[in-house]
């Protein structure tokens, strides 16, 4: 504890100094932050609205990991000013812990909401959303996104083992978050088919619902419940929350039910930004229809409006936008061109469409029912390779590698794969090229996977047979792993998300290392085979998996990106976007629409 | 008599419900024509006498049991290369003025409505392009010329549709709403007694009337985003085509008032000159 007092005896002699672009653990909270008081003059404030009691094996700690307060610039000037007034000189002078209250009551209002809707799905909201994250940390607020509902199957692994879609996980990045959890997306429905979802809320698994109890039973008790709370959560933590409304608002048969869209505008205090796609045409219809379709209270929200996606000339738009204008007394605020960079989207191959270069590795992923995180596959577009979705065995036969991804339900899956036929060309292939099953890709590439959970209806499934292992369902694992590829110093990062455990005979292909120093093996690798099979969601975003990899093609060319980890393209990525929005949106109305934090 | 179907955004399937209307006025023995005033597309079809034409209404041509012909579609914008090019009355031209064209458009229509008894209009695009208006050639501006009757077709898949069909309606000028008599909402995977609400709000809002709800339907057309410059159609192909716009038909009847259709294009020969 003496060290931590000179510590800050030191920062409270110093005064104000702002933010540490220097340090080597910055920025510890989120990027921007002010570093004035590192060490925090009230720790421990035991304060349940600030920090929280984490329970370890060395006993209890106060555990500041969402506190922001102490990295507000405006904060720490505060109290550089005040301890200068008080003549504060000792750390562990009463005066100073005194001074916490007063500045929870001057500093700690709610963050401000702001809900970026959808004219339609496909609108843009979401590389919307994350563009606005970006503008807005750039000005060196906190900013959280948040969409409080979303249907994907894609998700991803919070680093406290809370499960979330993915496109979250990137618009986090987008904010420069350093410590994303459930409240950023407390309500994730995966469909499973026949009109049944598997609910994850608060990062677990919450069952399963059809669309009647969905609306019916979860909505208005356990539903809204979690929507309320992370809004809560989020409005204290962050001073900016930027919410990605789900579809249409304007779904007038549904109205009432819709806890995506102005239900949560309305609990978040949000003002609305709604944007639309230009693109299919009928644009200004939609924005209007939108906008007079909401209820009177909810039509007041909408604040501005983004034309999106428009190819070709925008001051085409002009006479449109005037009369649009005219009508709803609602400003637009740009018109955003099409943008042409490999950004993933919520739930369809968006990538696919960029075109491959001459001479590229040709890398199919098998596009099984159900597929799941096939975002999984986005580094690879960024290497000299095409990626083809595909379900045609003919497209296999000239393949380079093949994949054959994670799936929500890997008993249909070896179906599938039989009567498809794919299981008869990947023997074909076999040791040709190389085959990685990852996730529920794995499990199928395993001699049986057998589910004995529901002892009434056991299941079992043959799968290929291409590792000595077989799969059985018990507890799974749901949690960020780091490690490196076995036998080397290579690293890879990445996240598991499975019900199943697979008990493998063959070489692992990962040695994972756990924050403890704790080591254990992953995956199976048969390399004389080029077979290989891996729980992780995430092998390819670090240079070393791909290159390990793509080299055994024996065509591979590496590209500008390929020693570049995904998060570092991604960044650059979010950063282009985020200029083009800044470009075409006109910022001083923007500026005032939505004016910056709680200074 | 005559009547438009409309779309509130591209892409929502105004081709296809054209060509099955067409065929629905051929079982009840009715001289149909297809009509779509201008055509933006990637590709096009080439009639007996070396005229292009958007492929769309070659399919509804022979939905209508006729051979296509270049007055069904008197404006063609295609793109080549990165290029468009502009056919008119099947030829290409260069730099043509858009007011000529509609009267281009127009007399095209008024000759194939001396030759047959319906003609049926596809719109293009999206019905209410504001920032367009004066432009327009296939939608308002060919609705008010010749006094036609207009349905509205909103596709529910990309969400929406109730503002969409909404928004529409609301950008077409007051003095030609009357025009717009219904919608069809198309492209549904659900139950529609979970779209009434919204449906009998749009209903009362607008006073136009609900024609149907059609449900997803996975059709393959040889469709006007397809190959470029289909010039071949074998016979067997077109047979097989019509074969499935008569199977599709008859999906499609308990989920479309066909009847009520029929009464708009029935009210539109009051107004015949």
């Amino acid at each position: 504890m003496d060290s931590i007092k000179k510590k800050v005896k030191e920062e409270i002699d110093r005064g104000w100094t702002g933010p540490n672009l220097k340090c080597e653990y910055g920025p510890c909270h989120y990027t921007g932050q002010d570093c004035t008081y590192c060490f925090c003059p009230f720790y421990p404030c035991n304060d349940e609205e600030l920090g929280n009691n984490i329970v370890t094996k060395k006993g209890d700690i106060w555990s500041c990991l969402h506190c922001h307060l102490i990295h507000r610039t405006n904060v720490c000037r505060y109290i550089a000013s005040k301890v200068k007034e008080l003549n504060i000189t000792d750390p562990s002078d009463p005066k100073l812990k005194e001074m916490l209250p007063d500045i929870k009551k001057r500093f700690l209002i709610p963050g401000k909401a702001i809900m970026v809707l959808g004219a339609t799905s496909d609108a843009g909201k979401s590389i919307t959303t994350a563009a606005l994250c970006r503008m807005i940390s750039r000005k060196g607020y906190s900013v959280t996104p948040m969409k409080t509902q979303n249907m994907s199957l894609n998700s991803m692994i919070t680093s406290d083992g809370s499960e979330v879609a993915s496109i979250q996980m990137l618009q986090s990045k987008a904010a420069r978050m350093k410590h994303p959890d459930h409240n950023i997306n407390p309500i994730l429905l995966k469909p499973m088919g026949s009109g049944k979802v598997q609910t994850i809320v608060n990062g677990n698994d919450f069952g399963i619902y059809d669309t009647d109890s969905y609306y019916n039973e979860f909505v208005p008790s356990d539903g809204i419940e979690a929507v309320r709370e992370s809004i809560s959560t989020l409005k204290k933590r962050y001073e900016f929350v930027v919410i990605e409304g789900a579809g249409s608002p304007a779904e007038i048969n549904i109205y009432d039910k819709d806890i995506a869209n102005m239900r949560a505008a309305d609990i978040a205090d949000a003002d609305c930004i709604l944007v639309v796609n230009m693109n299919w045409g009928g644009g200004f219809a939609y924005a209007l229809g939108t906008v007079e379709l909401l209820s009177d209270n909810d039509r007041k929200r909408v604040k501005g409006i983004i034309l999106n996606n428009m190819r070709g000339d925008p001051s085409s738009l002009d006479t449109g936008i005037e009369e649009l204008e005219k009508i709803l007394k609602i400003p637009v605020l740009g018109v955003i061109p099409h943008i042409n960079l490999p950004l993933p989207t919520e739930d369809s191959f968006a990538l696919s469409h960029l075109t491959a270069p001459e001479g590229a590795v040709k890398i199919c992923v098998i596009k099984l029912p159900r597929i799941a995180n096939f975002t999984d596959m986005d580094p690879l577009y960024r290497e000299n390779a095409s990626v083809v979705h595909t379900e045609d065995t003919n497209d296999l036969k000239d393949a380079d590698m093949i994949i054959i991804p994670g799936t929500k339900n890997s008993f249909e899956a070896t179906e599938w794969m039989r009567s498809s036929g794919m299981d008869t060309t990947l023997k074909e292939m076999k040791g040709k090229v190389p085959i990685i099953g990852i996730c529920g890709g794995y499990e199928i590439m395993c001699r049986t996977l057998s589910d004995e959970r529901n002892k009434e209806a056991p299941s079992s499934a043959e799968g290929m047979g291409f590792f000595d292992a077989d799969v059985s369902y018990n507890i799974g694992k749901r949690m960020t792993v780091a490690g490196v590829i076995s036998g080397t110093d290579e690293k890879i990062k990445g996240y598991e998300l499975h019900k199943g455990d697979v008990i493998t005979k063959e070489l692992p292909l990962f040695r994972l290392i756990s924050f403890n120093g704790d080591e254990c093996y992953e995956g199976s690798s048969k390399i004389k085979e080029k077979l290989f099979g891996t729980y992780i969601h995430g092998i390819f975003d670090e240079p070393a998996f791909r290159k390990f990899i793509l080299e055994m093609t024996g065509r591979y060319i590496p590209t500008k990106y390929s020693d570049v980890s995904y998060d570092k393209i991604l960044d650059e990525t979010l950063d282009s976007v985020a200029d083009i929005f800044t470009v075409s949106l006109n910022m001083n109305l923007f500026d005032k629409i939505f004016p910056g934090g709680r200074q | 008599m005559r009547i438009m179907f409309a779309g509130t955004s591209s892409n929502v399937g105004k081709t296809l419900i054209t060509a099955l209307f067409c065929r629905y006025l051929r079982t009840k023995m009715i001289m149909v024509s297809p009509f779509k005033a201008f055509n933006l597309s990637s590709n096009s079809f080439v009639t007996d006498d070396g005229s292009e034409i958007g492929i769309g209404q070659a399919l509804q041509a022979w939905a209508s049991d006729l051979i296509p012909d270049k007055r069904m579609n008197p404006v063609l914008m295609r793109y080549e290369n990165n290029s468009l090019r502009t056919f008119v009355n099947g030829k290409e031209v260069k730099d043509k003025e858009r007011k000529e064209l509609l009267d281009t458009a127009l007399t095209s229509f008024d000759e194939l409505s001396d030759m047959y008894d319906v003609i049926v209009s596809e719109g293009s695009g999206s019905f209410a392009e504001i920032n367009l208006r004066e432009n327009d050639i296939a939608n308002i501006n060919l609705a008010t010329s010749r006094n036609i009757p207009v349905i509205l077709i909103g596709d529910i898949e990309k969400g929406g549709v109730f503002a969409g069909i909404y928004g529409t309606w609301r950008l077409t000028e007051e003095k030609h709403r009357h025009l717009l008599k219904g919608f069809i909402i198309n492209k549904y995977y659900g139950e529609r007694k979970i779209l009434e609400s919204g449906i009998e709000r749009i209903a009362s809002l607008t006073g136009m009337r609900c024609f149907g709800v059609i449900p997803s339907m996975n059709i393959k057309l040889p469709e006007e985003d397809s190959s470029p410059e289909r010039e071949r159609y074998g016979d067997d192909e077109i047979d097989t085509f019509i074969k499935t716009m008569d199977t599709v038909l008859e999906g499609i009847r308990e989920h479309v008032d066909l009847d009520g259709i029929m009464n708009v294009l029935g009210s539109s020969a009051r107004c015949d000159p």
